[in-house]
């Protein structure tokens, strides 16, 4: 034995070998190579879960610190009298913006100038105030003082408000999700069919050797870099609507070609991954549908299409969140600017179309255009993630059924 | 109706086989539905490529915005090289200097106006008498000399036709229009553009892939945007390699089956369905801000900003302390400078507010405009008020306004402290931010892809190899991975193909909307292909939706080939067992 672990030991180790015990030397050793590189490829490992944690920290702490955020618009509106530190009747002019009773109001151009919260406020511009709000402390003011009001961003602002503009203190998302709602509607009314019918004929009628041929054909279109299809929609698809339906329906930027295009690109997801639940379906069954006289479309419609139900359910979740998060096609062919409408042919931004557009101009950090739009992010973020733990959750269930 | 009445009834008029009959009709109408969707999207594809080619070449009009007429009298073909070289570098001005630099200066931009010619321009030809000189002392008559001495007459009526003479279209026609409606197309030239001339053009064209961006279409080309895209997809092909493959190897040689192998599983499938923009937003505020030290490249002495905030304002005050502007306002515009002091932003603005209004004369706001240009040239490009091909051209024009006002210390002050604002502005949106976060995204894919390359290697070498008393490491460094080293490379090729394509997390990282300058390492500002393509698509101007489809043929080429490589490597060099 001694001799033949000599042999095949490297030359130093079979050195040491000769003057210890040998039974000794075969356990285990400690060795500071293999551990480091365990350690180091554990660490890529971890990588990914760096990128999640990323993900969720940035994300989130940017975000709330747009919610927790204030914004100040000038009211045009500035101290008709100058006033000390303890006075809380304050003339504030009649022009400008309106003042509301709750509205809290900062005196002064500068950060960090007192901020006043209005009790009362008449018609005459006279307005009764808490000194001192938000833990600013009363100073005294001279006239003409200009006076910003303070936009506060809410969650229920975010969720419920239909205008979207961070820099006069419009903070709702609803237009942004209503346009991402339209064109990943359009998107699923194109790709859903034909993904569908795609993976049905692949897996029920294509011989394999058709298959061979027209899968790959069929995922060359998930590797066309989405700008290229964004020319696309921008340059052919947008005149062909306009040149069918007229130019007064379909404005030049419009949500339909850019939902159209969207579609194309996520046929193949939902091709593949429904044609893998199909395959999957035990052959039994379409033996026994056969067996009892029914055609080839009756065994896809009533057997293999309720059998695979999950897996298409899934395919169509997962296609459903590619185009949620399709940013390019949208930026260039659906417009600039939020828009709440519904309206298809009109033009409209979605949530990464906003994010991408806002983020090309020169974004400062800390600025509310920075904040705003990572909030944006979380919300797609969140919104992308549950649909893919979804769809997670539906294959998984789908391959109990037949494992 | 119960399903046993149905039957009966079927049975007792005899309609059953008129019901087979429909049952079957109606599978082979769905049957050709079926058969059809796998073209929808086949259809699609040509129709796209179609396009794409067809808007790349047809007719245009080309309107010069200086009549060679009007530069002399005679035909510029009968010019003596004297004569032409003369008329060059007085159309030219200040520009006739960036020509030298760009295309005979072996040294650095910000070194090429101090050091001497004979230093500058090593290698090429110069008369003796200039060899000590600076290019900033040289007059009109030896900038002539030095251009006549080494430059080709075809080389300089190129630079007459680009920078001087500088044709620009007007009018775009695809080809499908251009060869069918050729007459129709040529009546219409004839009588709306009488005095242009009709061309047949490519778009794509070694120039167009070899020069570098512009403001005009004809001379905009894909050179800066290339070289930015093979930067950042080298960056990411390598971390992710590394990175990708060591998860890889981690997750299929070693973890056992425990909570954290699960947790990272899972978490990387998940992270494959993230939206790419997502990915754009991390990597802007991790790699973009968090470690701007790093990723910037302060930490290793690159970008440093030599000037702060403050310097920078009292550069400009020199400058209105010298009588480029008089008045008022001129005090006003002090005040606000020295009101905005340190910050930048407002800085900018105070000098664009200035711009925009109507209390300078012409000649101090066209001052004012070029010291803007220096400044953000992004921004003014963006606005359109003005446009010029560099910003280094734009430093030349600016010295040429305050020579003889500013001492040459003074001058040389001020451009380079404009200079290190210009480069200062990166922050960490650079070459290297942009690689790692394509890395990040493109991490999924090369992990699964790798995973299943280590999983096709049997497992009867492992055992062999362990049989012989090799380690873990040296069974998988030494067996398993060269054996699954062609499938994991095919999926790399494959994943960074993709990274080339990606537009969207650029966008977010990248953020400059004009990039005129070559990437040269891992901290500079950059613009990739895509990018390219969507910002000359989403101009107004219908020749830059041309420009726009010779970049996307120039991007599938390259996206094609990388695919053709990775099934070439398939092919070759995999092992079957």
């Amino acid at each position: 034995m001694t001799t033949s672990i000599e042999s095949y030991a490297p030359r130093s180790t079979a050195d040491k070998l000769t003057n210890v015990d040998a039974t000794k030397a075969l356990n285990r050793r400690s060795r500071p190579f293999e551990a480091t590189i365990r350690y180091f490829l554990l660490l890529c490992g971890i990588v990914s879960i760096l990128t999640t944690i990323g993900f969720t920290v940035v994300l989130g702490s940017e975000a709330i610190r747009f919610f927790s955020s204030v914004e100040w618009l000038n009211a045009n509106r500035t101290l008709q009298q100058p006033i000390d530190g303890v006075t809380t009747t304050l003339e504030i002019g009649t022009s400008g913006a309106v003042i509301s009773t709750g509205q809290i109001l900062r005196l002064g151009v500068e950060e960090g100038s007192e901020v006043v919260q209005v009790i009362t406020v008449t018609d005459s511009g006279i307005a009764e105030v808490e000194r001192g709000a938000m833990g600013t402390s009363p100073s005294a003011h001279t006239v003409n003082t200009p006076i910003f009001r303070g936009a506060e961003v809410t969650l229920v602002k975010f969720l419920t408000e239909t205008r979207w503009a961070p820099q006069v203190g419009n903070f709702g998302i609803l237009p942004l999700v209503s346009a991402t709602f339209m064109t990943s509607l359009i998107a699923m009314i194109v790709a859903i069919p034909v993904g569908l019918g795609a993976a049905i004929f692949l897996s029920e009628y294509a011989s394999t050797r058709a298959r061979k041929i027209i899968k790959p054909v069929i995922e060359i279109l998930a590797g066309v870099p989405t700008v290229v299809y964004g020319y696309f929609a921008l340059t052919f698809v947008t005149p062909l609507l306009r040149s069918i339906l007229g130019n007064d329906v379909v404005q030049i930027y419009n949500m339909a070609s850019a939902g159209l295009v969207v579609g194309v690109l996520i046929i193949p997801t939902i091709a593949s991954i429904s044609e893998d639940a199909l395959t999957a379906v035990p052959h039994a069954l379409r033996e026994a549908s056969y067996g009892m006289g029914a055609t080839r479309f009756e065994t896809v419609s009533k057997v293999l299409l309720p059998a695979a139900l999950s897996g298409i359910s899934a395919a169509i979740i997962l296609g459903i969140s590619r185009a949620v998060g399709e940013t390019m096609i949208v930026l260039i062919a659906s417009g600039a600017g939020p828009n709440f409408t519904f309206n298809p042919f009109d033009n409209a931004e979605t949530m990464a179309g906003h994010i991408a557009r806002i983020s090309t101009g020169d974004i400062s950090r800390g600025s509310i255009d920075y904040n705003s739009v990572f909030a944006i992010g979380l919300t797609l973020f969140v919104l992308t993630l549950c649909l893919n733990l979804i769809s997670t959750l539906i294959t998984r269930r789908f391959r109990e059924v037949y494992t | 109706m119960s399903e046993a009445g149905q039957m009966n009834k079927l049975k007792m008029d005899g309609s059953y086989q008129e019901h087979l009959a429909g049952r079957q009709q109606r599978g082979r109408i769905w049957g050709g539905f079926f058969f059809v969707s796998n073209f929808i999207g086949l259809l699609v594809l040509i129709v796209l490529v179609l396009h794409v080619f067809n808007s790349t070449v047809g007719l245009v009009v080309l309107r010069n915005s200086v009549d060679s007429q009007t530069l002399s009298q005679r035909p510029l073909d009968e010019l003596s090289d004297d004569e032409f070289f003369g008329l060059l570098v007085e159309q030219l001005g200040g520009r006739a200097r960036v020509v030298i630099r760009d295309r005979l200066s072996v040294v650095p931009p910000s070194d090429f106006t101090i050091v001497p010619l004979a230093e500058a321009l090593a290698g090429a030809r110069l008369p003796e008498s200039l060899q000590e000189l600076t290019i900033n002392e040289l007059s009109a008559d030896q900038i002539r000399e030095v251009l006549m001495l080494n430059l080709s007459r075809s080389d300089a009526n190129d630079i007459m036709t680009d920078q001087v003479i500088k044709p620009t279209v007007i009018r775009t026609w695809p080809l499908l229009e251009s060869v069918l409606n050729r007459e129709q197309i040529e009546s219409i030239v004839a009588e709306d553009y009488p005095d242009d001339q009709l061309e047949f053009r490519s778009w794509l064209s070694w120039d167009f892939i070899t020069s570098s961006v512009s403001s005009s279409a004809t001379t905009a080309g894909l050179r800066t945007s290339l070289l930015g895209s093979i930067w950042i997809v080298s960056i990411t092909g390598i971390a992710s390699l590394i990175i990708g493959v060591g998860a890889a190897i981690y997750l299929e040689e070693y973890a056992t089956d425990n909570w954290l192998t699960r947790l990272i599983e899972i978490n990387i499938r998940n992270l494959a369905a993230i939206p790419s923009i997502i990915y754009g937003m991390l990597g802007l505020a991790v790699f973009g801000f968090a470690l701007a030290t790093i990723t910037g490249g302060y930490l290793f002495g690159q970008n440093l900003p030599t000037q702060s905030g403050e310097q920078i304002v009292g550069s400009i005050q020199a400058v209105l302390g010298e009588e480029t502007l008089t008045g008022d306002a001129r005090n006003d515009l002090r005040e606000s400078l020295v009101i905005a002091r340190s910050d930048q932003d407002q800085t900018v603005q105070i000098m664009a507010d200035a711009i925009t209004s109507n209390t300078l004369e012409s000649g101090e706001k066209e001052a004012l405009i070029r010291l803007f240009l220096s400044y953000r040239l992004p921004s003014v490009e963006t606005l359109g008020w003005f446009s010029t091909p560099s910003i280094e051209q734009a430093h030349f024009d600016l010295q040429d306004i305050v020579r003889g006002k500013l001492s040459s210390d003074q001058l040389d002050g001020l451009a380079e402290s404009l200079r290190s604002y210009g480069t200062f502005n990166t922050n960490g949106r650079t070459v290297l931010s942009a690689g790692l976060t394509l890395a990040l995204l493109i991490l999924p894919l090369i992990i699964v892809n790798a995973q299943e390359a280590l999983r096709a290697v049997p497992s009867s070498i492992r055992e062999a190899s362990y049989g012989l008393g090799a380690t873990r490491w040296q069974t998988t460094s030494r067996q398993v991975l060269p054996a699954a080293l062609p499938g994991i490379m095919t999926g790399v090729i494959l994943a960074v193909s993709r990274a080339i394509g990606e537009t969207a997390p650029l966008l977010v990282v990248g953020a400059s909307t004009f990039i005129g300058i070559d990437p040269n390492g891992f901290f500079s500002k950059f613009t990739v292909i895509p990018i390219q393509i969507y910002q000359w698509t989403s101009r107004p101007e219908q020749e830059f939706r041309a420009v726009a489809a010779a970049a996307i043929i120039a991007l599938l080429v390259l996206m094609l080939s990388l695919n053709a490589l990775a099934i070439f490597i398939r092919n070759r060099f995999s092992i079957q067992y």
